[in-house]
């Protein structure tokens, strides 16, 4: 349901930037002081590793697109590219005011971020690791 | 809380109880019997005492008695109505009744704006979440529905007509004394609220009347009476076999979703042991593949006020504001189909 949070342009620039000019491994959104718009926090470089990526994922909630390649384990391995689509939402310490206005502004997001192939919601360290990112990729 | 934001009352009016205040308060400010007497008086006072009949305001939906109760609930509040929006949850049984009450609200009550949703999504909200598997055991009934994204399923909800209230019964035998039906109930209530456990407890639990006796009940007796939530019979499957039901009809996508973010709500929620209960026995009976996670609301005081908790939020957010429905909208747009399109559900 779309509350109608406001997404700031920038955050679709540096998605397609992320998705097609393959400037970014990662991009980590935040919502804005009043909790009223969505902006870009972070990106990461190319060659970013995941663990520079869940780095970032601490005390407050955020969104991000993370641009996951995977092995399978067939033979010959194949490769698998996703635009994954994280929420990070952690239980702790966050006021319950912050926590539900990131619950209730994802979907204006997503809206606008096109070609996400999946979806992962954290709610702790253990639900973000990357075997789990692995897990919903290679699925 | 500045000076800018906007204030709005929030109101769960259920089959038991009503509970309303303002947004940005984590605590309803007046909590109330969805009853009145005979004379449209509300509160358990009036309710408790004297002969005459008590009436249910919802149960089957009384419409002039619920405005009365919507009409009182503004002067509990100290407020006018027509200075403040409301956020009404949404757990009417057809699309009649709330028509009728948007009617009451714009064209009697007079508010000036309008908002519904449903009561699994403001519980899923107000635990931080837009995806969850609601279980919400109400004093009457029980609801399980899947919540995606903030929209409630309606498809896949299951609604059981066992709830808190059944669990009285048991204890009614210790209420003695010249008491209404009404004050019997509460009474009842009272000493279920003391007594209930799922826990196993060495001694046998005890509890003081007011008149100083204290009742003592085994182990085995509460466990019996607690288990009616989890036991099936003609009508009824077992609080687990819906949430289970609910589960194995959603599509994979949103399955392990829904079993990584299950959410118990109701007062009933607070029986010490019963969510640890639910977690095994939910975990014995997942498909495999689903690991069943539930979520814990910080207090006790979440379960019984999820509902309204997630309406204040929701409404206080600034990013809510242009979803209101204006008395203007409501009459030129031809009235309810306003409604049904700018509240999802």
């Amino acid at each position: 349901m779309n509350v109608g949070t406001n997404v700031s342009d920038d955050c679709v620039t540096e998605f397609n930037n992320l998705k097609l000019g393959k400037q970014y491994r990662y991009v980590i959104y935040k919502l804005d002081k009043d909790n009223n718009e969505i902006v870009v926090d972070h990106k990461g470089a190319r060659d970013s590793t995941y663990a520079e990526f869940v780095s970032h994922l601490q005390n407050e909630s955020r969104y991000a697109v993370y641009d996951y390649h995977a092995q399978t384990d067939d033979v010959p391995p194949r490769q698998v590219e996703k635009l994954v689509f994280i929420f990070w939402s952690p239980d702790t310490n966050q006021p319950v005011k912050q926590k539900m206005a990131y619950a209730a502004g994802k979907e204006a997001l997503k809206k606008k971020l096109n070609g996400l192939s999946k979806e992962i919601q954290a709610n702790e360290p253990s639900e973000v690791e990357e075997t789990e990112i692995k897990k919903i990729v290679l699925n | 809380m500045n000076s800018d934001e906007i204030i709005s009352v929030v109101a769960d009016i259920g089959n038991l109880y009503t509970r309303a205040g303002f947004t940005g308060d984590d605590f309803p400010r007046w909590s109330t019997f969805t009853k009145c007497t005979e004379t449209m008086q509300f509160g358990d006072e009036s309710l408790g005492y004297g002969n005459g009949q008590v009436l249910d305001i919802l149960q089957p939906f009384n419409p002039d008695l619920y405005e009365n109760l919507l009409k009182k609930m503004f002067e509990k509040l100290g407020v006018q109505s027509k200075d403040y929006s409301l956020l009404l949850a949404n757990n009417f049984q057809t699309k009649h009744d709330l028509q009728k009450v948007v009617e009451i609200l714009f064209e009697s009550v007079e508010i000036p704006n309008f908002f519904t949703i449903r009561n699994a999504a403001l519980s899923t909200f107000s635990a931080g979440r837009s995806t969850a598997l609601i279980l919400d055991i109400g004093a009457y009934s029980t609801t399980a529905s899947a919540v995606h994204d903030g929209y409630t399923l309606l498809k896949t909800q299951i609604q059981a007509p066992i709830g808190g209230e059944i669990l009285n019964e048991p204890f009614r035998q210790f209420v003695v004394g010249e008491y209404n039906q009404f004050k019997k109930t509460c009474l009842a209530r009272d000493i279920k609220q003391g007594l209930l456990t799922y826990e196993q407890i060495d001694t046998t639990q005890q509890y003081e009347l007011p008149d100083g006796k204290f009742i003592q009940m085994q182990q085995a007796q509460l466990s019996e009476i607690a288990d009616k939530l989890f036991n099936s019979n003609d009508n009824f499957k077992g609080i687990q076999h819906m949430l289970l039901d609910i589960i194995n009809n959603s599509v994979n996508d949103i399955k392990q979703q829904l079993c990584s973010t299950v959410i118990s709500t109701g007062g009933s929620s607070n029986i010490p042991g019963f969510l640890n209960k639910l977690q095994t026995t939910l975990s014995a009976l997942a498909p495999p593949m689903c690991k069943i996670k539930l979520i814990i609301y910080p207090s006790n005081q979440n379960r019984y006020h999820s509902v309204f908790i997630g309406g204040s939020i929701l409404a206080s957010l600034s990013s809510f504001q242009s979803l209101w429905v204006a008395k203007n909208e409501y009459q030129e747009s031809g009235k309810f189909s306003i409604i049904e399109r700018k509240c999802p559900n």
